[in-house]
């Protein structure tokens, strides 16, 4: 069974694709296809596949930066 | 030596392999090896399989669509075509020097070529890359699109100068962090979820078997 993802995170990921991802940026995602910003929020908001794999990619980068593993690879 | 390529091109994310593989094709065939060069309509699982069991490539670059259990070629008649399928063909990567540009093909297939002396270089995550919607269909002109694909050629390139898997892995883990910090000092719009990118990639890169093979030898 999928696991709910939190309103929280959900409210996260939106903010961060609103503030950091420009009109002409389009995300290629292997098979799953080219998304653009509004493609994307949409897919969040769905949680659907391309959704949560998009949420995962933004936690793992949040995670690294929280638990410094993201400066560590950077400096090594 | 021989090594093969596999290049594709039906959608908009092949459509930018195309391009740098390209550039991996001349860069190869200017440095004096055989190529292979397997493209529409010679990418078929057939084809690849004669050319492996045939000509035995020292190295063999994938490019394109995966999975967990599949690398892609081109579409056949509307479908994709699977070239090398585990439970089918797996059989054909064994010991072999292998670098799958193609999603998720390191979480299952690496382990055919990793079970005798191969070593596979491949991604347990789908391969991202952001593209400028300005330059759709040019890849060329696409300097975004650039910062995510330009360090897997580089990662290609080690390999088919002879440089190890490991040494051709530090090219792409090196190149990728250049840019990451090139971004972090230059904070244009759009610079954060690049690196949040090249960070996905850089994480989702694998190297499994021998990693002091080098194609050739």
């Amino acid at each position: 069974m999928k696991e709910k993802i939190s309103k929280e995170i959900k409210e996260l990921v939106l903010w961060k694709i609103e503030v950091d991802m420009p009109q002409n940026f389009r995300l290629s995602m292997g098979d799953k296809g080219t998304f653009n910003k509004e493609d994307l929020k949409k897919h969040v908001e769905a949680e659907d596949e391309v959704g949560r794999a998009y949420i995962n990619v933004e936690l793992k980068f949040i995670k690294s930066l929280m638990n410094g593993e993201f400066s560590r690879i950077l400096a090594g | 030596m021989t090594i093969l390529i596999t290049n594709p091109n039906y959608d908009e994310a092949t459509g930018y392999l195309f391009y740098y593989t390209h550039k991996l094709v001349e860069f190869a065939e200017n440095s004096g090896l055989e190529v292979i060069y397997l493209k529409k309509p010679r990418l078929t699982k057939a084809e690849v399989d004669s050319c492996i069991k045939k000509k035995n490539p020292s190295l063999i670059l994938f490019n394109g669509h995966g999975d967990e259990e599949v690398i892609y070629g081109d579409k056949i008649d509307g479908v994709e075509e699977p070239i090398v399928k585990k439970g089918e063909n797996h059989e054909i990567l064994a010991d072999r020097l292998v670098y799958a540009r193609a999603c998720s093909a390191g979480a299952s297939l690496e382990r055919v070529c990793t079970g005798g002396r191969g070593c596979f270089i491949g991604y347990i995550t789908p391969f991202k890359f952001w593209t400028d919607r300005n330059w759709s269909g040019n890849p060329a002109k696409d300097k975004l699109a650039e910062l995510f694909l330009e360090p897997s050629n580089l990662l290609a390139q080690a390999l088919l100068k002879g440089n190890t898997a490991k040494e051709a892995d530090s090219r792409f883990r090196e190149a990728s962090k250049k840019n990451i910090l090139r971004l972090l000092m230059r904070k244009e719009p759009g610079d954060m979820a690049s690196i949040m990118i090249l960070w996905d990639n850089l994480n989702g890169q694998v190297i499994l078997g021998n990693c002091e093979l080098r194609h050739g030898y």
